[in-house]
């Protein structure tokens, strides 16, 4: 072995053991990664230097400053049910017209018709109240041009420029338990529509003297097979008179409004939920605002709100899955204005009016009391929640609330 | 050295410190973890002595006796076991990352990073009644960015001092938990980030008053340190929180870390044989109030932290004309540590520990990779409370430690190019 292959074996020796001992290193390193990222356990002991303190604060009925109860309108179009009747300080009446004559006017030229009975047909929806006779009335718009109203949301103005402008034309009576009612309409009327459709105004559904109970019929804008409509039998002759068929013809609602009036007086200091007469509650805690036991470093974890239904004038019906949302209002003008507000806490399911209701309201309260003390249009709303086929209404005296909180704080703090 | 492994080893640096423990909890956690890894072989000693490859952080006068210009990186891995336990907290990352660079014949350049603190550590309180757990942790480093020069006079070096300016920055990431076994109950959680920055300078000496015996001295005095606190106060689960709360403050001249007292002795009989002891005091004495931002338990002390090393290194030859294994740097030693947390009676935590260390030479022997593997067992008080039996705790620390020192030819910078 000459000295330049020793030299190169020893050169050789020299780069595989710089090799074999840098990819060791490695290998290693990542080894013992692997190894302690498979430690995930943690000291666990009843002991030690806590550093939350939990803590509880109760309060009565004392928290609420301020209530009240506020009603929204009811009125409107686009609703799935036409009401009629009075209901728990609900009175409400439609005003509703037909003015499709379409199938006439697609009938071909060598057919002639002739109306021999027409009627308005209504389905019933739901009906609230003792059951049996019901009484309805209807009262026809003046045939004025100025009248005409659209299907529009400005119910209030539709029934301001026709009041005194409507007259009596027929009463009508029905049991509450029929699927649906076919009231008679007199032809010249039906004919007056058709030929001159300006004086076409449509008429108001109102309640007869007497009638007790809110009747709810299907709307136009249910969407289904139970659309309110006018019938009308016809005679079909051709051009010569000759007598071809009878035939009965379909004139769907073109247009409905409903006008509700609360005529109910409520009493402020009482909560009051309903959703056929929407009314939602709104209280006001804003001694909470300068609870010097709360502020924004103390973490609530819980806070009920805990109430009772006065049953003399609550109920609540079988078919709902009824529960009360709380909500967190902020607006400076809430009574009037549309409400803006955040987080919502939903009670326990209500199947009784024996039931206490059960409301965590932490995010809500947790945020009262973290906000500057200034916000002071500030409060929770209540309503009801899933309240969508029984006329379900709750009465809440604030005299039984309270109000239980669990935070968290700092242990120094 | 390819661009490969300077990728590696940069994805090494960004990752945190070492130590974990449980004992890591309160304050600042670890302290007393800058060394090197064959420094820490010898049983954590190296006041008076170091080779002519590692970087000194313990004694910057030491620096004057590098010999090569080049690079050191370390990493190192940490197991506990806690009697009763068993394993929590386990740790691998970056400990330091140093440029080296000799100065004329006699002097040493030194910057890179280096850990100060350290802390990994989990603890959870259950209730007796399982209603809910609070758990803390505390999860942060703070480093060093230093730069130290030394320079050795007289014909062997006899006399070497250097001095060291290191710029603290880091901070911990300390969380409370309080999680309900009910749904009913919302979950709380404050997390704070603590940052800290500010200066230490420390200046040390070596004197070698014969062949065989080294001292050497370093005092390290802390600078205006400066605090940033934010704080988030949440509620709701880890996915949902419905609330949130900042506060920031910052605070300026907190007493974070003491200053440092070292001494060190190495006995060399043969140019072989090293023989070291050290001593290295923290006074924490006076820091309390100031660790309000992860403070102790009610009725613990703080006290002064004291290091005790005993080291023992046996060169290898470096010659190619030896085995491979009588090339290899062997050490061990031991140490005893008394942790400045101490119980209501002022018995400080204490830890022992045993140290084995190896270095092992390539190419050429201009590089090196040094192994330690660390043995610790720390006992001590971790809680107490009036009524209840004080809450006492054996734990072992396993930490095995890696470095590689290398002198590329890029840090050729005697004889060939100069």
């Amino acid at each position: 072995m000459n000295s330049s292959t020793a030299s190169d074996i020893t050169r050789k020796a020299k780069i595989n053991r710089q090799s074999s001992i840098t990819l060791t290193f490695f290998c290693i390193v990542i080894i013992m990664i692997a190894s302690t990222s498979c430690t995930q356990g943690i000291f666990s002991t009843p002991y030690g230097g806590k550093t939350f303190l939990l803590d509880t604060l109760s309060y009565d009925q004392s928290v609420i400053t301020s209530t009240k109860n506020l009603s929204a309108d009811a009125s409107g179009n686009k609703l799935l049910q036409d009401k009629v009747g009075k209901y728990l300080g609900l009175s409400t009446e439609f005003i509703i017209k037909f003015t499709n004559f379409t199938v006439f006017t697609h009938l071909a030229d060598s057919i002639d018709f002739v109306m021999n009975e027409a009627k308005i047909k209504f389905f019933l929806d739901d009906y609230w109240g003792d059951a049996g006779d019901f009484s309805i009335d209807l009262n026809m718009v003046d045939p004025d041009t100025s009248l005409h109203w659209l299907n529009t949301s400005d119910v209030e103005k539709v029934y301001t420029d026709i009041e005194g402008r409507t007259s009596f034309y027929s009463s009508f009576s029905f049991n509450t338990s029929d699927e649906s009612i076919e009231i008679p309409i007199d032809l010249n009327t039906i004919s007056n529509w058709y030929e001159y459709p300006d004086s076409n105004t449509g008429f108001t559904v109102t309640p007869s003297a007497g009638s007790e109970g809110l009747i709810a019929f299907y709307a136009m804008d249910h969407k289904g097979t139970f659309d309110p409509r006018i019938e009308i039998q016809c005679t079909l002759n051709d051009t010569n008179g000759t007598y071809i068929k009878d035939s009965t013809f379909s004139i769907y609602c073109s247009g409905d409004l409903q006008q509700s009036v609360n005529e109910r007086v409520l009493d402020e200091d009482l909560f009051y939920l309903s959703q056929g007469n929407i009314s939602r509650s709104y209280i006001e805690m804003d001694s909470l605002r300068v609870d010097t036991l709360l502020g924004p470093r103390q973490l609530l974890n819980r806070a009920e709100l805990k109430f009772l239904m006065d049953d003399s004038l609550s109920s609540i019906g079988e078919n709902d899955t009824l529960k009360i949302g709380a909500r967190l209002f902020r607006s400076d003008y809430w009574e009037i204005d549309s409400l803006t507000y955040i987080y919502t806490a939903l009670s326990n399911k209500l199947t009784s009016i024996e039931d206490t209701v059960v409301i965590n309201i932490v995010q809500l309260i947790q945020y009262l009391v973290s906000n500057p003390k200034d916000m002071e249009y500030e409060g929770i709303f209540f309503y009801l929640e899933n309240d969508l086929y029984d006329f379900n209404q709750i009465l809440i005296d604030p005299d039984d609330i309270s109000l239980d909180i669990v935070y968290t704080k700092v242990n120094d703090e | 050295m390819n661009k490969k492994l300077y990728i590696i080893l940069f994805s090494i640096l960004v990752s945190a410190s070492a130590y974990a423990g449980i004992f890591d909890i309160y304050g600042i956690g670890k302290v007393g973890i800058n060394y090197t890894v064959a420094a820490q072989g010898r049983g954590k000693s190296s006041v008076a002595y170091s080779d002519s490859l590692s970087a000194n952080m313990q004694n910057p006068a030491n620096i004057a006796f590098l010999q090569k210009a080049g690079m050191e990186v370390g990493v190192g891995t940490q197991l506990n076991a806690i009697e009763g336990i068993g394993y929590t907290n386990g740790y691998t990352g970056f400990s330091c990352g140093l440029l080296k660079f000799p100065l004329a014949d006699k002097g040493g350049l030194v910057i890179g990073m280096t850990p100060i603190t350290s802390s990994h550590a989990s603890y959870q309180i259950t209730t007796p009644e399982n209603t809910y757990t609070e758990t803390s942790s505390s999860e942060g480093s703070i480093y060093a960015a230093t730069a130290g020069v030394a320079y050795s006079f007289f014909k062997n070096g006899e006399v070497a001092v250097g001095l060291s300016a290191d710029y603290l920055v880091g901070g911990y990431n300390i969380v409370h938990e309080m999680d309900f076994t009910s749904k009913d109950y919302s979950d709380v959680r404050i997390e704070k980030d603590e940052g800290f920055n500010g200066w230490q300078f420390t200046g040390g000496i070596n004197v070698k008053p014969f062949k065989f015996l080294s001292l050497g001295a370093s005092y390290t005095h802390v600078n205006n340190i400066s605090h940033r606190q934010i704080a988030n106060y949440m509620v709701g689960s880890n996915l949902n929180d419905f609330y949130s709360h900042i506060d920031t403050f910052e605070y300026n001249n907190v007493n974070l870390l003491p200053n440092r007292f070292a001494v060190g002795l190495a006995f060399m009989p043969t140019a072989r044989y090293i023989f070291t002891v050290d001593w290295m005091q923290y006074q924490f004495t006076t820091l309390s109030p100031d660790f309000s931002f992860n403070p102790f338990y009610e009725g613990s002390q703080i006290q002064a932290y004291n290091h005790y090393g005993l080291g023992f290194e046996r060169k290898g030859i470096l010659s190619e004309y030896v085995p491979y294994y009588k090339s290899l740097t062997y050490r061990a030693g031991a140490f005893y540590e008394e942790q400045y947390m101490a119980s209501s009676s002022g018995v400080p935590v204490k830890t022992y520990g045993i140290t084995l260390g190896l270095g092992l030479p390539f190419t050429g022997y201009r590089n090196r990779l040094d192994v330690a593997f660390v043995a610790e067992y720390n006992y001590g008080t971790i809680y107490e409370e009036e009524g209840i039996e004080p809450l006492n705790l054996n734990e072992m620390v396993y930490s095995l430690n890696f470095s590689i020192t290398i002198a590329e030819n890029w840090f050729k910078t005697r004889g060939k190019y100069r």
